[in-house]
């Protein structure tokens, strides 16, 4: 297998497909208009009842497009990792949000305050998903990832879907890895109500998939996509110690 | 034989020895193939037979005699 599968790859994300005059449009809505009062509530709330101290935030980089993911432990991770963002990212920031949040309507309305949301349907189809991820990181764009794909009930982190390595390898974005702490004891699955805690969110250094794409010049597509997943669940690991 | 090729290729992408992938078992269930694995396999058949799958016939696709009919189908 050489790099000719890959083929395959852009022509379902459409990658070789001209993007429409303003690709962003489906996924804005006027929920945005609350969200610099979201993020301003969201961060008094969190001084007094549960402090985010942010480690590295100066890895993520200031000129999109790139992916952020990290690992997923409650409603507050979107909200913690984005919060301290410089704003103009945080505004442009998309977030890939399951279907199962999606349809429950008042995920669904916290969701589009917070984010221009991206709903993937991991269980029935995926593509279109990953078309639209794809196509708001051609547009120059950041998004926001959870690969686990679900919330961890554990803390441990659980395995990755390989989507995140597919966007980053076909698109060449880097990856900034988080890893997240703490959000769980302050909104654990199922609560009505935040908890008091403390919550730490750490930056890693962004993944550049240069070698990857490097490599698919000789291996399988999906090993090399498999492979950068990997890497990306490893350094996320490595910020936890 | 076009089975015996499609049988090659997919042993080849998904790694498992060919003497284990049975005609009606199930790749995704009974072999743990993930879906995105699924799509590999599409991506090397489109290459061999330069035949172009529409992605909606992915979800068709359970077993590998599933895989050789949609093969055969568009082949002709």
């Amino acid at each position: 297998m050489n790099e000719d599968t890959s083929a395959y790859w852009r022509k379902l994300l459409e990658l070789d497909k001209p993007l429409p005059p303003d690709p962003l449009a489906e996924y804005r809505s006027w929920h945005r208009i609350l969200r610099s009062f979201f993020f301003f509530l969201f961060k008094l709330l969190s001084v007094i009842f549960f402090p985010i101290k942010a480690y590295g935030i100066e890895n993520v980089p200031k000129n999109p497009p790139f992916i952020i993911a990290s690992n997923h432990l409650s409603v507050a991770d979107y909200p913690s990792v984005v919060a301290r963002l410089p704003s103009d990212i945080r505004n442009r920031l998309h977030a890939l949000a399951t279907k199962f949040f999606y349809d429950n309507p008042a995920a669904r309305f916290f969701m589009k305050i917070g984010s221009d949301v991206i709903q993937i349907d991991t269980v029935l189809d995926f593509f279109p998903a990953l078309r639209a991820a794809a196509k708001v990181l051609r547009a120059g764009e950041p998004i926001f990832i959870a690969p686990e794909g679900t919330r961890s009930e554990t803390g441990e982190v659980l395995p990755f879907k390989v989507g995140v390595g597919i966007l980053a390898v076909e698109l060449n974005v880097p990856v900034v890895p988080v890893y997240i702490k703490g959000t769980y004891e302050v909104i654990p699955s199922g609560a009505g109500m935040f908890r008091p805690g403390k919550i730490s969110v750490y930056y890693g250094k962004p993944i550049d998939p240069a070698p990857y794409i490097e490599k698919k010049k000789t291996a399988q597509a999906y090993d090399v996509y498999k492979e950068f997943t990997e890497e990306l669940r490893n350094r996320i690991l490595g910020l936890k110690t | 034989m076009i089975e015996d090729e499609i049988k090659s290729l997919v042993a080849k992408v998904v790694k498992i020895p060919e003497e284990k992938l049975k005609m009606d078992a199930n790749l995704f269930t009974d072999l743990g193939i993930d879906s995105l694995l699924g799509v590999e396999i599409f991506a090397a058949l489109d290459k061999k037979y330069k035949i172009d799958i529409p992605e909606a016939r992915l979800r068709d696709v359970k077993t590998l005699a599933d895989l050789i009919k949609i093969v055969s189908e568009f082949k002709k």
